[in-house]
């Protein structure tokens, strides 16, 4: 808000990346300038030293020079001495050439000294000097070629001692800015070593404050964003999405501070897209027409929807947790909570049929199914449930119930007619087995009744006889059983079989009409559940109707021609027998080929009109199909058709 | 709104950010009024804190820095001088303690070489490079003309009067193009300095007037001496080595028998006539004769010491030999007087000595220096130097003090010489030049004393070596800058 006005740089553009680096790199400076200002001190100290040798060096130079200049007088008097021109001069150039070395040596020396030389004008003197005393040798030399040895010496006693004089007092001044450097020196590096000694704690202690400084500065240019930042988090987290942060500049905080406002920002459009969706939901489930409700893991009820409330016309209190038991039925009270917690042991779901509790006190029927809902590592976090009222299902099976029974009982009193019907037949049938029975008893005594009884052949008439018998106790038995009055009794069914045992017992019948029974049976056949006696008497059914057919044929028509009965059993398609029983007869006009199997219709004189109606309300319960069709030459064939269990056909 | 409506209330301060004093004040003077506020203000003033220790560990550097670089207080003046060889090296020494206690201005004593011509090579050197140091010089008399662009005017430092106290002949020989480049300290000039006893004893009762009455005082007494044993007597000794000095004694001969300067005031070359060549060969006579045949290797100190030593007669010398020859110790002490150097046929001539001292135009002190050369000349000064006996004074005043005159008898003879017959090198006219005037003029006498040439032949050959173009246009040269 103030950067309007107040200079262009704040810190908080800088990201807290950069911040640190400048004040790390701001402190490396400190330290490096604090150390660089103690070793420059150091270096000073170093230099002077370096000064006070060479101001030494020089002064022995000096000194040297001056004991040179010494020697030279007596020299030079002692040559003189000689009167030996060529000595005296080969001595001068020797004089000459080692005084020249001395001095340039001294001079080399001035001249790495500028302020040494600056002060003391050494190097003047030393010219001066070297002229001065190369001009007395030349004289000298100058004086002892032309012969004039009183003057060389007089020379040496008078002029060179102001010489010895003056490279004396050189020696005095250098001797005197030798010791001026030397206590100027000592001064210096006394000072220099007091600085050192102020500047490193005093470096040392500002390089501190400021890193402490800078620490404190930076850490709080941090910190001050950071708990705005965790403010607003807490509030967010408490669904506070109403507050922004605020934050300044284009460090990571400012970004940190702009994403939560996007988050929080987010997070409100979410919550309330949320909100709406699960409005919807409940919307959907309190209008479902079913009760829809969720249970914990324990079996406690943790929601119900509000059909299920007006249902059973509670307060939802009184029906979550345990509460809902109040509502059960009392008789199916203990079977469902059986149920209901050996699924919340095992986790499987829960399918039942129970009687719940309507508000005016009524208990109907419900379908109720429960399903656990599991987390990743597979354990229950919630049932949930429903329930759908099958009260008017119930009673649509309870009537359909009914009407089997009276369809069962009608069907044994038609079963029972029709047998009075075969009576005589049926006493034929009975009849041989035991009169082949008397026959074989007869022959039987005969053979035991020779001289020596043939007990080979008694034995086996006696076995015919057993056999005679027991196929008439299964004619008998067999009677019985259609017979007899029941329940239904579903088992698993060879349809051979009962063709077989059936036309067996009709064949008395069909040879006194004169007709023959052929059969086409399919071998390995799968098994069919069905009720045997009901199947066999739909075959009787079908094989009398078909009979009766064929002789009302012989009676219309004038001709006879030989009656004959096929009964074929197959299998058609996957998962259904078809059975057909085709018949020579009279056949059936094709606008009466569904009239016939209605109840009471029939062509026949003395016939009753229920056999087919019969017949086909039994394959119907056994989930089949029952049909008719002309032949296209002469007759009608009957088919029908029955489902294959899944389990039958690996039954053979 | 709160920060807003603070912003709108203090607009300039908000501008400012100056020394971390003023933040503080800042502080103080406006109380913040949020949290927030006074955050920002402390923010600044931290701000300003760190720039203000930065600022002082620079400082501390910055100080000890300059420390190492300080100049001395005190002005130290360098002055170089003929130093050890000017007979009163400690009295010099003396007077330049003397200024430095009256100024507090310090000078440092730099001797220079023995001989003029090393001198002046050395001065050349300095003065033409430009060296700062020293800052006075000491001028001869025959420099002026030679160094004077590289030395200041000192009218502009000196008052009037003070210079008009000098002799006006120095003045106007130190004064180049209407620039006075040096103010004379002391006078010296050629004389005679003669055994009176010895005259006595062989019944002279004054001094030699002419050069004739010279050849035979010194004969008679050199033999007379030799004859007593002392076996090394000559009887005149002077200055023969090829040097300034030969000139100087050369000009003496040349000028008391009329033979001109060499060059006269306007240059024009005047060596070539018969009076030069007459007083030449009159000198190379002595060669041998009354004097050594090593005079030609004498410097001013040989002939002063042969003669101080008793080996000889007469000396040829300048005016300040007296104090040596009269000092305690000397063998001549009390046994010797002066007098004018013999006449030739045109007069009694003496060359003029002496030095002044001059302020180099390099010098980083030129008031200071100018200073210390009025110090060393004026008349208090030459008056305390001559408490004892020293170089003649330049100013005329101080020949008339009783007291003086008592420790320096001789000067009256000194004065009288310079009114009378005074030569003047002609380093005014040859200007820059001179030195290799003075060479050739020596040179050539040296050749005829060695009787390497003969005078005339000498004479002939000087004259045309002086008058080649390339002297004549580096003299001519030479004139030109300073005529502007």
């Amino acid at each position: 808000m103030r950067g309007t006005i107040r200079s262009p740089f704040r810190p908080s553009d800088l990201s807290i990346r950069s911040r640190l680096i400048a004040c790390f790199v701001l402190i490396v400076l400190l330290m490096i300038a604090a150390d660089a200002v103690a070793i420059w001190q150091y270096w000073q100290i170093e230099a002077l030293a370096q000064r006070v040798r060479k101001t030494d060096q020089i002064s022995d130079a000096v000194v040297r020079v001056h004991l040179y200049v010494y020697s030279f007088r007596d020299k030079i008097a002692a040559v003189a001495s000689t009167h030996d021109i060529p000595q005296f001069s080969s001595e001068a150039a020797e004089i000459r050439r080692s005084f020249l070395e001395q001095v340039d040596h001294t001079e080399q020396m001035l001249r790495t000294t500028p302020d040494i030389e600056q002060n003391a004008h050494l190097s003047y003197a030393l010219d001066s000097l070297r002229v001065t005393l190369l001009s007395q040798l030349d004289t000298a030399v100058q004086l002892a070629t032309a012969g004039e040895w009183n003057a060389v010496q007089l020379r040496a006693a008078i002029e060179i001692p102001a010489l010895i004089e003056f490279s004396s007092s050189l020696v005095d001044r250098v001797d005197q800015q030798a010791r001026e450097k030397r206590n100027e020196a000592s001064e210096d590096a006394q000072k220099a070593r007091q600085r050192l000694f102020i500047i490193v704690p005093v470096a040392a202690l500002l390089t501190l404050l400021t890193a402490a400084a800078l620490g404190w500065y930076v850490t709080r240019t941090v910190t001050g964003p950071l708990s705005i930042l965790t403010a607003r988090a807490e509030t967010l987290a408490h669904g506070d999405f109403q507050h922004k942060v605020q934050l300044r500049g284009n460090n990571e905080l400012a970004v940190l501070g702009n994403a939560l406002n996007y988050a929080s920002e987010q997070l409100q459009k979410l919550y309330e897209d949320v909100r709406r969706s699960e409005e919807n939901l409940r919307g959907v489930i309190n209008t479902v027409p079913a009760h829809v409700w969720s249970a914990s893991p324990d079996g406690a009820l943790e929601f119900v929807n509000e059909r299920l409330l007006k249902f059973v016309g509670l307060p939802s209190d009184d029906i979550l947790g345990w509460n809902w038991e109040s509502v059960l039925h009392p008789d199916d009270r203990a079977r469902f909570f059986a149920r209901w917690r050996a699924a919340l042991k095992d986790g499987r779901s829960l399918e039942s049929e129970i009687r719940l509790r309507r508000a005016d006190g009524q208990h109907r029927w419900f379908f109720v199914r429960s399903v656990p809902v599991r987390d990743e590592a597979g354990n229950i976090t919630k049932w949930y449930g429903s329930s759908i009222e099958i009260e008017d299902l119930k009673r649509a099976e309870e009537g359909r119930e009914r009407l089997r029974q009276v369809q069962s009982e009608l069907a044994h009193i038609h079963r029972v007619t029709t047998m009075g019907e075969l009576a005589a037949s049926i006493a034929h049938e009975i009849r041989q087995p035991i009169s082949a029975a008397d026959i074989n008893a007869k022959t039987c005594l005969r053979w035991l009744g020779r001289e020596q009884p043939d007990i080979e052949q008694a034995r086996e008439a006696v076995s015919r006889i057993i056999k005679n018998v027991i196929r008439a106790s299964d004619i008998i038995t067999r009677i019985r059983l259609l017979f007899k009055k029941g329940e239904q009794q579903r088992e698993w069914v060879n349809v051979n079989d009962a063709i077989g045992e059936i036309i067996s017992l009709l064949r008395s019948e069909a040879v006194r009409h004169a007709i023959s029974i052929h059969t086409v049976l399919a071998p390995e056949l799968p098994l069919v559940m069905a009720d045997r006696v009901q199947l066999q008497q739909v075959f009787m059914n079908l094989i009398l109707n078909g009979i009766d057919a064929i002789n009302e044929a012989d009676i219309a028509g004038n001709e006879r021609i030989a009656g004959n009965l096929t009964v074929k059993s197959q299998r058609n398609g996957a998962d259904q027998l078809l059975i057909s029983i085709s018949d020579t007869g009279i056949g059936l006009p094709p606008e009466q080929a569904d009239k016939v199997f209605d109840a009471f219709f029939t062509t026949k004189p003395h016939g009753t009109g229920m056999g087919l109606s019969i017949s086909r309300s039994i394959i119907e319960s056994h989930g089949g199909r029952l049909w008719a069709t002309g032949n296209p030459d002469r007759g009608t064939t009957f088919q029908f058709t029955l489902p294959i269990e899944p389990a039958a056909t690996a039954v053979a | 709104v709160a920060v807003a409506k603070f912003r709108l209330q203090l607009p300039d301060i908000e501008r400012y950010s100056g020394s971390p004093m003023q933040g503080v004040g800042e502080l103080m003077a406006y109380p913040p009024r949020t949290r927030e506020e006074a955050r920002r203000r402390i923010r600044q003033s931290t701000r300003r804190a760190v720039l203000g220790i930065l600022c002082f560990l620079l400082t501390i550097g910055g100080e000890s820095c300059s420390r190492g670089n300080q100049p001395t207080d005190a002005i130290t003046l360098t002055l170089i001088d003929q130093g050890w060889f000017s007979s009163d090296y400690q009295g010099r020494l003396n007077e330049i303690a003397e200024f430095t206690r009256e100024t507090g201005i310090r000078v440092e004593f730099l001797p220079g070489p023995e001989t003029a011509v090393e001198q002046l090579a050395t001065y050349r050197k300095l003065l033409e490079s430009g060296a700062k140091v020293p800052d006075v010089y000491g001028i001869d008399v025959i420099w002026p003309g030679i160094l004077a662009d590289n030395l200041l005017d000192l009218r502009a430092y000196i008052p009037e009067q003070e210079i008009k106290a000098h002799f006006p002949e120095l003045i106007a020989n130190n004064t180049v193009n209407g620039r006075l480049v040096a103010l004379p300290s002391f006078l010296s000039e050629g004389l005679l300095f003669y055994r009176a006893d010895l005259l006595r004893k062989y019944g002279y009762r004054a001094p030699p007037m002419t050069w004739k009455e010279l050849e035979v005082m010194a004969r008679r007494i050199q033999s007379g001496e030799r004859a007593n044993g002392n076996k090394d007597f000559w009887g005149f000794v002077w200055e023969g080595a090829p040097s300034e000095a030969l000139t100087c004694n050369a000009l003496e001969w040349q000028v008391s028998e009329g033979g001109g300067t060499i060059l006269d005031e306007n240059g024009k070359v005047t060596v070539n006539n018969p009076q030069s060549i007459r007083a030449w060969d009159r000198a190379a006579r002595w060669v041998g004769s009354i004097s050594p045949p090593g005079v030609v290797a004498f410097k001013e100190s040989d002939a002063a010491n042969m003669w101080r030593a008793g080996k000889a007669a007469f000396l040829r010398d300048w005016s300040s030999g007296y104090i040596a020859a009269r000092a305690p110790g000397s063998m001549v002490r009390g046994r010797f007087d002066i007098a004018p150097l013999p006449r030739g046929s045109a007069g009694m001539t003496a060359t003029l000595g002496g030095a002044g001292y001059g302020v180099s135009a390099h010098s980083l002190h030129p008031r200071e220096a100018a200073m210390l050369v009025r110090f060393l000349c004026s008349r208090n000064v030459q008056l305390t130097r001559l408490r004892k006996p020293n170089e003649a004074p330049t100013i005329p005043e101080l020949y008339e003090d009783p007291e003086v005159l008592a420790h320096n008898p001789h000067w009256l003879r000194v004065l009288e010489i310079f009114h009378k017959g005074i030569a003047l090198r002609p380093s005014r006219a040859a200007r820059k030049m001179y030195p290799d005037v003075s060479r050739a003029y020596w040179e050539a006498v040296y050749a005829v004393l060695t009787r390497k040439k003969s005078a005339a032949q000498a004479a002939d050959e000087l004259e045309r070596m002086l008058r080649t173009p390339d002297v004549r246009a580096s003299a001519d040269l030479n004139k030109a800058p300073a005529q502007r």
